[in-house]
């Protein structure tokens, strides 16, 4: 009874004496507050249109008759493009692509509609730069809508003058018609696509870089021996006491970011909201673990932040967050099961995207809590380091 | 004749001050193991990194099951057709849609095409023929996939209907014109393939240029702080003048020399090993990257006046890295960001350097055509010289006050 008595007692004074140190130290309130605030702000202003709306490009219009002009009046009502300019030649239009000035342009060859109309089928190019991913993309698509609607409207004018009943047009230019249905983000909205995955990813990496400074500092400044005589000689009380208060902190933040996902923005939820709660704190105790455990294989501060900030960047690709995984080479495919957010991201599209039984991701809570738990097992360690403290330059 | 006698020796005097900073930090620099890491093996190793793991490129063959509650000739066609596209994999045909689904949450496959049952019927009829399908929105990029299959193979599996059905003895290209009177074509420049390490690896480059000096110049003050060494640079040694200005464009030469080996490393020897698009004037480009690495150096000189202690480096700029990149528009395009990011956009050099050196490398564009990014940059540089500079001079002065002398001068320097 005494010892228990004597432990709680040790816990309690090892979290007094970190959070004495929390707000002590500006530098651990903007990272620990600060910075993810900042990101819920630039993330979600940043996308807060859903998709890059008026996308600039150029119309080359060769042939300037009334029906290129029609075609050019309706791809300027199009709502995902911009004409900025109506260059002369292929060539101008080219060097305005290269200024950065459009994403893409579209040549309507001379002589367009008279082709047309005797039907010698005149070809319609466009080109599009994709060094910009998703712009290339969008405009792609609406080029292609417009070119395809264009033809059909030729047809259906021709169809329509022959007699065909306009009930059998529509079949006649289409045999076969795709319906899709995005389950669960319906308007491709990217602020939902990325924002779901990238806000987790950068509080994983501040609870990653503040994990290691808060341990690492002790060993450098030489009061990790302080420390562990405050927490009883227990390791585990001490990197209880350490790591609580910063869990309780970082986790406020991260279900912050989750009301303002869910909550504010309404952003997809298709599961009861304590899932995802109960996942966001677990992403960061596993993350608190695996800064631990790479503490404890090198307790040196640089060290330490080096190979945190290499896994807490290189988390935004392995996460397979826009490039999948699965496409991946192999070593890559095993490393991303050793990032806590990745778990966390299919947690997230399983559950609050999808909303499927959590009996489909169970093993990406064990692979939290596995995180958690190999930290335990390399503590003997990191005590040594504790009570040996060495600082390497 | 006496002008030149007196600006002489102040030109001497000015000259061997530089130099004598520049030596200097030089030793600083290769007597540290932390700020070598950031120079020379982040620079090396991050691209090789980013690289790899997105050197596949493209997405193929997407996972996705069937449920075809049709079972005709055309069905299947269609669903051959499908798994023969590039972008799509038909992985297995389920019995209805619960089962469909089911394989979805094991995240077997990644979507479900669904006939109905009169899909044939429908088309013989003469009416349109509808498939559904239903696509997990987990990653944009397997919808894209389905989408561009799904239209393509609708689109040519139609054109064959239309054509099978016109009376014999029309011929095909009066076949095609009936049907496709328009015909248009898509060229994807500079980047064919869309690839994802294409478009995103030149960011990168120059996004590890400025962090990797970011978080150098960081630790190198962080280091100097700590060890109380800010003297050695304008005091104990007799020609050195106190001139801040002279500290600065040594320690910048310093660096700027080192980068030479980075810059042809990063901008013309990555693009290179993995076959990018890389169509700019490498000398053009080397150009441009001056006034890049001068307006990083001196923003890093800046910021490091925020950095107390060595480490505090990564605490602090790690992060911005996520963000600059994002500022940068090489994800979300600069002109749909609010008028705020945009200007916080402006004030990083890598901002610049991105539009820049996307557009030579990647699009091929001349100095000429970049001279916005180009002017902005050295515009910044500009700036961040008279902020570095005002950094030094409070730090300077904040440690005479202190009362520092050159006592270790005789240990750490022979000169």
């Amino acid at each position: 009874m005494k010892t228990i008595r004597s432990q709680s007692s040790a816990l309690w004074c090892t979290m007094r004496r970190e959070v004495y140190h929390i707000v002590g130290s500006p530098v651990c309130l903007i990272c620990m507050i600060g910075m993810p605030l900042f990101a819920f702000l630039f993330f979600l202003s940043m996308m807060n249109k859903g998709l890059p709306e008026k996308l600039p490009v150029a119309i080359v219009d060769m042939d300037n008759s009334v029906s290129s002009r029609n075609f050019v009046r309706q791809l300027a009502s199009q709502q995902q493009v911009n004409i900025v300019s109506e260059p002369q030649s292929f060539t101008a239009a080219r060097e305005a692509m290269q200024r950065n000035e459009i994403f893409g342009f579209l040549v309507i060859p001379p002589r367009f509609e008279e082709l047309a109309m005797a039907a010698h089928q005149p070809e319609i190019s466009f080109y599009t730069n994709n060094a910009y991913f998703i712009p290339g993309s969008l405009l792609y698509k609406s080029f292609k809508t417009m070119s395809v609607l264009a033809s059909g409207a030729v047809v259906s004018h021709v169809l329509t003058s022959t007699g065909v009943p306009e009930t059998n047009i529509k079949p006649l230019l289409q045999p076969i018609a795709p319906e899709m249905h995005p389950i669960g983000n319906p308007w491709l909205n990217y602020s939902i696509y990325l924002n779901n995955s990238f806000i987790p990813a950068t509080i994983q990496l501040m609870v990653l870089m503040v994990t290691i400074y808060s341990i690492g500092i002790e060993i450098k400044r030489g009061t990790s021996r302080r420390w562990m005589r405050t927490a009883g000689d227990s390791i585990v009380i001490a990197m209880t006491g350490k790591l609580l208060p910063q869990t309780c902190i970082f986790a406020a933040v991260g279900v912050l970011g989750q009301s303002i996902l869910y909550g504010f923005l309404h952003f997809p939820l298709h599961c009861p909201a304590w899932h995802m709660i109960f996942a966001m704190i677990l992403l960061i105790i596993a993350s608190q673990g695996l800064a631990v455990i790479l503490l404890s294989f090198a307790p040196s501060l640089r060290v330490g932040f080096s190979a945190a900030a290499v896994i807490g960047i290189l988390s935004f690709s392995l996460g397979g967050f826009s490039f999948p995984v699965s496409s991946m080479y192999a070593p890559f495919k095993m490393l991303s099961n050793l990032i806590p957010v990745r778990h966390y991201f299919l947690i997230y599209a399983s559950q609050a995207l999808n909303g499927y039984p959590l009996y489909y991701c169970r093993w990406h809570y064990v692979a939290f809590i596995c995180f958690a738990v190999a930290s335990i097992v390399l503590l003997s360690r990191l005590k040594q380091a504790l009570l040996h403290p060495r600082y390497e330059p | 004749m006496k002008i030149t006698k007196k600006i002489w020796p102040i030109l001497r005097r000015t000259c061997a001050d530089i130099y004598y900073i520049w030596r200097k930090e030089y030793k600083m620099v290769f007597s540290d193991a932390g700020v070598l890491v950031f120079f020379f093996l982040l620079t090396l190793a991050y691209p090789l990194l980013y690289a790899a793991i997105y050197n596949p490129e493209v997405v193929r063959d997407v996972p996705i099951v069937v449920v075809d509650d049709n079972r005709s000739a055309l069905s299947r066609q269609l669903v051959r057709n499908l798994d023969a596209s590039p972008n799509v994999k038909v992985i297995s045909y389920c019995a209805n849609i619960a089962e469909a689904r089911q394989m979805m949450m094991k995240t077997e496959c990644y979507g479900i095409l669904h006939i109905p049952q009169d899909f044939n019927t429908d088309i013989v009829r003469g009416s349109q023929g509808v498939v559904e399908f239903y696509s997990d929105m987990s990653l944009l990029i397997n919808y894209k996939n389905f989408l561009m299959a799904l239209t393509d193979v609708t689109m040519d599996l139609g054109g064959e209907l239309r054509s099978a059905a016109l009376p014999i003895g029309v011929s095909q290209s009066l076949t095609d014109i009936a049907s496709n009177p328009i015909p248009y074509a898509s060229i994807t420049m500079y980047n064919p393939e869309s690839g994802f390490a294409s478009f995103l690896i030149p960011a990168v480059l120059v996004l590890v240029l400025q962090q990797s000096i970011i978080l150098g110049l960081g630790m190198l003050a962080g280091g100097i702080r700590e060890d109380n060494t800010l003297h050695l640079y304008y005091d104990g040694r007799e020609h050195v003048h106190n001139s801040v200005l002279h500290l600065i464009v040594g320690k910048a030469l310093c660096y700027c020399s080192l980068y030479i080996f980075n810059i042809v490393y990063l901008f013309h020897f990555i693009p290179w090993l993995f076959g990018y698009p890389q169509l700019g004037n490498q000398w053009e480009i080397y150009t441009f990257a001056l006034p890049l690495l001068l307006s990083s150096i001196f923003l890093g000189m800046t910021l490091s006046g925020l950095v107390r202690e060595r480490e505090a480096s990564f605490l602090l700029f790690v992060f911005t890295s996520v963000i600059f990149i994002f500022l940068s528009g090489i994800v979300w395009p600069r002109y749909a960001m609010p008028a705020a990011w945009q200007w916080l956009g402006a004030l990083v050099p890598s901002t610049w350097g991105v539009e820049g050196f996307v557009q030579m490398n990647t699009t091929g564009a001349s100095l000429q055509q970049m001279t916005r990014p180009y002017v902005a940059l050295w515009i910044l540089t500009a700036i961040y010289s008279v902020t570095a500079y005002a950094t030094y001079r409070h730090w300077i002065s904040r440690d005479m006050q202190l009362g520092n002398k050159g006592i270790m001068d005789a240990l750490h320097d022979e000169v």
